[in-house]
C-alpha cells in the first residue's frame, strides 16, 4: 500500500503544477466616460492659490510595516500645522505592501500607478517609510531625492513651503452617484511666462480607509501580531485618473509654451473604481511637472462634491 | 524504392527466427497494407484532375520480440496520398514516423518512443490510429505501466503527438490509476459483484502565441469512472472536466469544458438491453489549440450512434461527434427468438432495435462570435465565458435522430436473409458542413440476402433504397456478390441518385471488384465512380471526394 499511497502523492503533486488557471484573460481598457447630463464644476478662479507652490510629498509605505505608523503621525502633523501647504499621497508599495497568502492581511493597497513609481526608485530608498518631495533633489540635504522618516524628511519639506511658482491650480470635482461618476476640472493659469512643455497628472486618492496595519507600538496580548485592523489609512492612492497617458500624464501646456495670465482648462469623467469604499472620502490630486527634469510645479487637490440630478 | 521492395519481401515470409548470436529466438511479426487508386476527370460527379492521375498510401509494420523486450518501427509511404487524406501526409514521400522500445517483467511495463494510449472511455486521453480516416495522434515519448499490488493499476505518460511527417508543438502529460476490487480483494475474487474504479489526470503544455490574451500554456483535465456488474447487470459512468483551454474551435473562450457518459446493461441467453447518456460541452481538447479538423486531438469522444454497415445509411448521413456540445442518448436492444418455434423458425430469428437521439446543448450566449473573435475585452464578457450551459438540458437544435430495426433470419440452410429499416433525420448543416439551412428526412430499407449453392459458392445481394425529400434525393442501391470458397470474391454494385432535383445530377455510381484472399493475404482490384460525401468511424468522419478509376487494396499479415 506504501508504494501505492507514494505514486497518488507524486501525481497529485504532478496535478498541482500542470494547470494554469487564468481568472482575467485580457485586460480591461481605460474607459474615458463621456457624460454629457451633467455638467463639469466650475473653478472659483478668483480664489485659487497664486502666491505660491504647494508641497507635494509622496509617500511610500505597506500594511506589514511595523515602523510606519509613527513616522506618518509625524508628517499628518506637519501637514496639519502648515495647512494647506503640503498634499501627501501614501503609495503602498514594496515589500511590506505585499500581503501575499498572508491570513493576516486582506488588504491589498497596491496600484499599477504606484508600482510604476515606486520601481524607478527602489534603489534610492533606504527603507519605509520614504517620501519624495515635489520629486525634487536636494543639493543641501545631501543630494537626496528619497527621505526616510521624519528626521530626514522634515527639513526639505519645510525648505519647499511657499517657494514662488510658474503656474497656478485650480481643481474641483463633481460626484454623480447614480452613475459612479466623477466629472473634474483642472484649470491652470500661467503667473509668469512659460516657454517649455508641462504636463498634468490627476489622481484618485482616498482618505481614512479603515484597513489593518502593523504597529510596532501595540501591545501583543490586545492586538496579536500588533496588528490593528481598525487603522484609518490617510491619503490612500486608488487609481491615476488619466492613465490612458501612462504615468508621464498628458500634455497640459505644449512645447510652444503658454502666456502670462493664459488660463488652460483640463476635463475628464472617472469612473469610481471598485476598491473605493466610500466614494465621499475621495480626494482629487493634481500636479503640473516639467517634463525635462521630472520635478513638480504645482499642486493641488481637492474633495469631491456630489451632484444632484 | 529499395525499401517499398524490401518491405514485399519480407511480407512474403511468415514467422523469422533468427539462428546465431544475440538475435537468437528473436520473433518478428508485423503486417502490410497497400490502397491505391487512380483517377480520371469525371464531369458529371465533379471528380478532379489529379495531374498525378494515381495516389497511394501504404504502411509495413515490423515488430521484433525477444523475452520481456519488444521493439517495433512502421514505414509508411504517400506517393501522393489518396484522395481524400491530408495531403501533408504527401510531404514526405517515405518515412518511419512510428518506432519504438518496449521492456515488461515484474509488474513494469516502459515504452520508449511511439506508443498509443487510453484511459477510461478516452474522453480525457486517447492517442490511437485509424487508418481509413488518415488519422494518426501518436504520442512520442516515455509511458510507464506498473501493478504495484494485484488490482492496481497505474499508468504515466508524457510525450508530443504525431502530427503527419511533424510532432506538435505541445507536449502531452497524464496519469491513470485504476483500481480493481476482484484483484485487489482475493476473496471477492468470484464475487459476482465486480468493481472497478478508475481516475486521470491530463495536462498539455504549450507554447503562447502573440495575442491580446493570456492563454494558459499549462491546460489541464481530470476524469473519473467507476464501473460496476452484476451478474447481467452493468453500470458504467465516467465524467471529464478540462479546465480552460481557449482555441480555435472554441473562439478562445476560458469557459471550462464537460463531459459525461452513462451506459446501463443488461444481458441474459438470448436478449440483451443497452442504454447510454451523453453530455459534451466545450471538450475539443488538441496539443495544439491552432489545429483544425481531426489533427492533434488528446482526446476522444465516444459516438452515440450506431455504426451502421450498409452503404447509403453508412455513407450519406452518418453522424459526426460534436465536442463543442451535444446531448443525447442511445437504446439498444437485442432479442433472439428461439428456433423451432413458430416465430424463430426453424433456425432461430434475431431482432435487433436502435434508437439514437442526439440534439445540442442547451446554450445561451454571452459573447456573440464575431465579438470573440476580435479578442478584445468585453465588458459584458470579462472572463470570455462565451455562453452559458447546462449540461443535463437539451437545446431546440435536433442534431440526429437514428429510428432502426433488423430481423436476421435463416430461413433454410442455404438461404439466410437480414431487413433493416431505419429512419433518420440528420442536421447535416452541422455534421457535414453544409448550408441546407434544414434537416434532412430519410427513410431506408434494405434486404441482404446470402444464398449457399453447394459446398463452394455463395450468392450475396443487398438491395437497398433511401427515400428523402431533402439534399440528394432518393438512392437505389443494388449489389451481388458472387464467392468461390476460400479464395475468390466478385462483386458489382450500383448506387443510383435518380431522385436528384437536378436532373444532370441523376447518376450511376457502378463499381465492379474482384477479391482474391489466401490466409492472411487479401489482394482487391476495383473499377468504378466513388460518390462524394463523408467517411465516419466511431463518430470521426472525413470528406471522401468524387473519384472514377481503379482502386488496388492489397494486405497481409506475417
Amino acid at each position: 500500500m506504501k508504494k501505492v499511497f507514494a505514486i497518488l502523492i507524486i501525481g497529485a503533486v504532478f496535478c498541482q503544477v500542470a494547470c494554469d488557471k487564468v481568472e482575467d484573460p485580457i485586460e480591461a481598457p481605460t474607459i474615458t466616460v463621456v457624460d454629457s447630463t451633467t455638467v463639469f464644476p466650475e473653478i472659483d478662479t478668483l480664489n485659487i492659490n497664486i502666491a505660491t507652490q504647494k508641497v507635494l510629498v509622496e509617500e511610500f509605505t505597506g500594511v506589514k510595516c511595523q515602523g510606519c505608523p509613527t513616522q506618518t503621525e509625524k508628517l499628518l502633523a506637519l501637514q496639519e500645522n502648515n495647512k494647506p501647504e503640503i498634499i501627501a499621497i501614501a503609495y503602498h508599495e514594496g515589500v511590506f505592501a505585499e500581503i501575499g497568502s498572508d491570513p493576516d492581511y486582506e488588504s491589498d493597497f497596491t496600484t499599477d500607478y504606484g508600482d510604476a513609481v515606486h520601481a524607478p526608485i527602489l534603489g534610492d530608498l533606504e527603507g519605509y517609510p520614504s517620501v519624495m518631495v515635489n520629486r525634487k533633489t536636494f543639493p543641501d540635504e545631501a543630494n537626496k531625492y528619497t527621505f526616510l522618516a521624519s528626521n530626514q524628511w522634515e527639513s526639505p519639506i519645510t525648505k519647499s513651503i511657499g517657494q514662488p511658482s510658474t503656474i497656478a491650480l485650480g481643481v474641483a470635482a463633481n460626484y454623480v452617484e447614480s452613475k459612479a461618476l466623477l466629472k473634474i476640472r483642472v484649470s491652470a493659469k500661467a503667473t509668469a511666462a512659460i516657454s517649455s512643455e508641462r504636463k498634468l497628472i490627476v489622481l484618485c486618492i482616498e482618505d481614512s480607509v479603515v484597513a489593518e496595519q502593523k504597529d510596532q507600538r501595540l501591545d501583543q496580548d490586545v492586538y496579536p501580531h500588533r496588528i490593528n485592523h481598525e487603522y484609518v489609512h490617510r491619503h490612500l492612492l486608488r487609481a491615476q485618473v488619466n492613465s490612458s497617458s501612462g504615468i508621464t500624464g498628458d500634455v497640459l501646456i505644449d512645447a510652444s509654451g503658454l502666456a502670462k495670465d493664459e488660463w488652460i482648462d483640463w476635463t475628464q469623467d472617472f469612473i469610481i473604481p471598485e476598491t473605493v469604499e466610500h466614494a465621499k472620502h475621495i480626494i482629487i490630486v493634481a500636479f503640473v511637472l516639467d517634463p525635462s527634469n521630472g520635478e513638480v510645479q504645482q499642486v493641488e487637490e481637492a474633495h469631491v462634491v456630489k451632484v444632484a440630478e | 524504392m529499395k525499401r517499398i521492395a524490401l518491405i514485399f519481401l519480407i511480407a512474403g515470409t511468415h514467422t523469422i527466427q533468427a539462428q546465431e548470436g544475440l538475435l537468437e529466438n528473436i520473433q518478428i511479426h508485423g503486417n502490410v497494407d497497400v490502397y491505391a487508386q487512380t483517377y480520371k476527370p469525371d464531369s458529371i460527379i465533379s471528380a478532379p484532375v489529379v495531374p498525378q492521375k494515381s495516389g497511394m498510401n501504404s504502411f509495413a509494420n515490423f515488430i521484433a520480440t525477444k523475452g520481456s523486450f519488444s521493439a517495433g518501427v512502421r514505414i509508411e509511404s504517400y506517393m501522393p496520398p489518396v484522395q481524400g487524406f491530408n495531403p501533408n501526409y504527401g510531404l514526405q514521400p517515405v518515412g518511419v514516423p512510428y518506432r519504438y522500445a518496449r521492456y515488461a517483467q515484474d509488474r513494469l511495463d516502459i515504452t520508449v518512443g511511439n506508443y498509443y494510449e487510453q484511459f477510461g472511455s478516452g474522453m480525457i486521453l486517447r492517442s490511437y490510429e485509424e487508418r481509413a480516416l488518415g488519422l494518426d495522434n501518436a504520442l512520442d515519448g516515455v509511458r510507464l505501466k506498473y501493478e504495484p499490488v494485484d488490482g492496481v493499476y497505474i499508468k504515466a505518460l508524457i510525450g508530443n503527438q504525431r502530427f503527419y511527417w511533424q510532432k506538435s508543438t505541445g507536449y502531452v502529460r497524464g496519469i491513470d490509476a485504476e483500481w480493481a476490487m476482484n484483484e485487489f480483494i482475493e476473496r471477492l475474487e468470484s464475487s459476482k459483484l465486480r468493481l472497478r474504479i478508475g481516475g486521470s489526470f491530463v495536462s498539455k503544455y504549450e507554447d503562447s502565441k502573440v495575442t491580446n490574451l493570456e492563454l494558459p500554456l499549462n491546460v489541464a483535465s481530470w476524469a473519473g469512472r467507476a464501473h460496476i456488474n452484476y451478474e447481467g447487470f452493468g453500470l458504467l459512468g465516467e465524467y471529464v472536466y478540462k479546465f480552460n483551454d481557449p482555441n480555435a474551435d472554441n473562439h478562445y473562450i476560458y469557459r471550462p469544458g464537460q463531459g459525461v457518459l452513462i451506459s446501463a446493461t443488461y444481458s441474459r441467453k438470448g436478449f440483451g438491453i443497452n442504454l447510454t447518456a451523453k453530455s459534451i460541452d466545450n471538450m475539443h481538447y488538441r496539443s495544439n489549440r491552432d489545429a483544425q479538423l481531426n489533427d492533434l486531438f488528446i482526446n476522444y469522444l465516444p459516438a452515440l450512434s450506431k455504426q451502421h454497415t450498409y452503404n447509403l445509411i453508412t455513407t450519406l448521413y452518418p453522424y459526426a461527434t460534436q465536442p463543442a456540445g451535444e446531448i443525447g442518448f442511445q437504446g439498444d436492444i437485442i432479442y433472439k427468438i428461439k428456433k423451432g418455434t413458430a416465430l424463430g423458425g426453424k433456425y432461430g430469428t434475431t431482432i435487433q432495435g436502435n434508437v439514437s437521439v442526439i440534439n445540442n446543448l442547451d446554450t445561451h450566449r454571452i459573447s456573440t462570435t464575431s465579438e470573440l473573435d476580435q479578442e478584445v475585452y468585453l465588458a459584458h464578457d470579462p472572463k470570455r465565458q462565451g455562453y452559458k450551459a447546462n449540461l443535463w438540458t437539451f437545446g431546440d437544435k435536433i442534431y440526429y435522430r437514428d429510428y432502426n430495426i433488423e430481423i436476421d433470419r435463416k430461413f433454410t440452410k442455404d438461404f439466410k436473409l437480414k431487413t433493416t429499416y431505419a429512419y433518420l433525420e440528420a442536421n447535416i448543416d452541422v455534421t457535414q458542413g453544409t448550408a441546407l439551412g434544414k434537416n434532412v428526412y430519410a427513410h431506408i430499407a434494405v434486404l441482404d440476402g446470402l444464398y449457399k449453392l453447394g459446398k463452394k459458392h455463395s450468392i450475396r445481394t443487398e438491395l437497398q433504397h433511401m427515400w428523402t425529400e431533402q439534399h440528394l434525393g432518393n438512392w437505389a442501391f443494388a449489389m451481388i456478390e458472387y464467392g468461390y470458397s476460400p479464395h475468390w470474391f466478385i462483386t458489382i454494385l450500383n448506387q443510383y441518385n435518380y431522385g436528384n432535383p437536378i436532373k444532370a445530377l441523376q447518376v450511376n455510381y457502378p463499381t465492379a471488384q474482384i477479391a482474391y484472399i489466401n490466409k492472411a493475404n487479401r489482394i482487391s482490384l476495383a473499377y468504378g465512380r466513388q460518390r462524394a460525401g463523408i467517411f465516419c468511424v466511431g463518430g470521426v468522419c472525413r470528406p471522401v471526394p468524387a473519384a472514377n478509376g481503379f482502386t488496388l487494396a492489397v494486405t497481409s499479415s506475417f
